[in-house]
């Protein structure tokens, strides 16, 4: 039984690792979330409802505690340093609308929103999961899911549309000046 | 002119309307260019999205992932582990049962996962403007496992870029390949070792975009061919065989595997100098730094 659930642990593995990327935005802090999830959920698989989402239970997980450690960052006063995430788009022809949709531009423009707005973007728009879906895993009603999703997009896209860099002090150092 | 909320449009884009309300929805947009306009901060998001975090489906799992999967929640003492590796027999019907899967999977056409086939369907979106409104059911291929591995005289062995891979790759240096219509896959060799009927032999993996990983095991004959011994499905090969999985293991990949090689191999692996240099020689036994037993 539990060989089998490892399996399809391991089976849902890349998308779970993605989930982790869109949280983080840095691959090795993601697999580190990646691998606490899996150790939360291995030990404590009986509290797993056989017939339930196997996925959904783990995107909990590694959404539960990434949403504690973005708290208690905050206490500290921690910041991300975004900086360090790997630029993937903008050098390979991998452009949609305009030259900002790039990794770094969509990192900083999910930071500027709220943990759980960012959450909810992973899970839907990134992993594809339904409303209602995402409204079981955040323990919100559906309305609600919706409502905060579409003002988290609008928000996101304003940030990737704007040409000139939003008026945010921090990271100001990062080079925004690579329009075409 | 009626007054249209955010949420609807996000959801028209997302594609979860009823087929009524979409319909409805449908006659609006056609004659009103601004709510289209509308549409695409969520158009972008959903489209865009997929793409930017994609590295996790391009790239192999890491092992200490797998590993954490294998070993978190076990009882860490096991007897099996102790016994001779030679001595697991028991493995063979199962690796059997392995391949007889992999046969089945491969004339039966394996679905992408949902977000795959999603973030696919996106891609496609991108490179067709507007296309996105299209873009909703997507079901994307496996990865065309008879390009890498192909019949030859009644068994298996590697074939075009699995092939390269082996004859020339180190290990762990990865080989990009286009199957399947361009879907792009990588191969790694993980693994070189002499076996005890004094072959060379490789572990490789396998990932696919769609995030199909296979792990295989092949030794190269005195023709240069490598015979495919064993090529599996990753999550299969565990399924079948977590419980001989040995703690010690520094590199989790399939258990069905390690006992595989661990059947098979003549004292340890090969070291990255060892093997770079018999990849220079083109695995011949000449100026191999040790003796094969015949």
């Amino acid at each position: 039984m539990t060989d089998e659930i490892r399996a399809r642990m391991i089976e849902f593995l890349p998308r779970l690792r993605r989930f982790a990327f869109a949280l983080t935005r840095n691959m090795d802090v993601a697999d580190d979330l990646v691998q606490d999830t899996c150790e939360r959920a291995l030990t404590r698989l009986e509290q797993w409802q056989p017939g339930t989402s196997l996925e959904s239970w783990m995107y909990r997980i590694a959404q539960n505690i990434w949403l504690d450690r973005k708290r208690s960052e905050k206490h500290r006063g921690q910041a991300i340093d975004l900086d360090e995430a790997p630029v993937l788009a903008g050098e390979d022809g991998r452009v949609v609308t305009e030259n900002r949709l790039t990794l770094q531009a969509v990192g900083d423009g999910l930071s500027r929103l709220p943990a759980d707005q960012q959450v909810l973007i992973a899970l839907v728009c990134v992993e594809g999961l339904s409303y209602k879906e995402a409204a079981e895993n955040l323990g919100v009603p559906i309305g609600t899911v919706m409502s905060r999703l579409s003002r988290a997009r609008q928000a996101l896209y304003a940030s990737l549309a704007s040409d000139a860099p939003a008026p945010v002090p921090k990271n100001q150092e990062r080079n925004y000046g690579t329009r075409s | 002119m009626a007054h249209v909320p955010d949420d609807l449009l996000m959801a028209f884009v997302d594609g979860q309307l009823t087929d009524a309300e979409r319909g409805r929805l449908e006659a609006i947009l056609a004659g009103d260019p601004a709510l289209r306009r509308r549409l695409e901060p969520f158009a972008v998001t959903r489209a865009a999205l997929p793409i930017i975090f994609d590295q996790p489906l391009r790239e192999p799992v890491p092992a200490r992932l797998l590993e954490t999967i294998h070993s978190a929640g076990r009882a860490p003492a096991r007897t099996t582990s102790t016994r001779p590796a030679f001595e697991r027999n028991r493995e063979s019907s199962s690796n059997q049962a392995n391949v007889i899967a992999w046969l089945r999977d491969l004339l039966a056409p394996a679905n992408g996962g949902m977000a795959s086939g999603f973030a696919y369907a996106a891609m496609l979106a991108i490179g067709a403007g507007a296309g996105w409104l299209g873009a909703t059911a997507f079901g994307s291929g496996g990865l065309n496992r008879g390009e890498l591995v192909i019949f030859d005289q009644g068994g298996l062995v590697a074939g075009g870029k699995l092939r390269e891979a082996l004859t020339t790759a180190k290990s762990g240096e990865l080989i990009s390949a286009e199957v399947n219509g361009g879907k792009l896959a990588g191969i790694v060799p993980v693994l070189s070792f002499r076996s005890l009927d004094g072959r060379f032999c490789r572990q490789y993996q396998i990932g696919s975009k769609g995030g199909h990983r296979f792990a295989g095991l092949a030794c190269r004959d005195a023709n240069g061919n490598w015979n495919v011994s064993n090529h599996v499905e990753a999550t299969l090969g565990v399924s079948v065989k977590a419980d001989g999985v040995n703690e010690d293991q520094q590199k989790a990949i399939v258990p069905a595997l390690e006992a595989a090689v661990d059947r098979m191999i003549e004292g340890e692996a090969l070291s990255a100098e060892d093997e770079a240099q018999i990849i220079k020689n083109g695995w011949s036994s000449a100026g191999a730094p040790k003796q094969q037993g015949q």
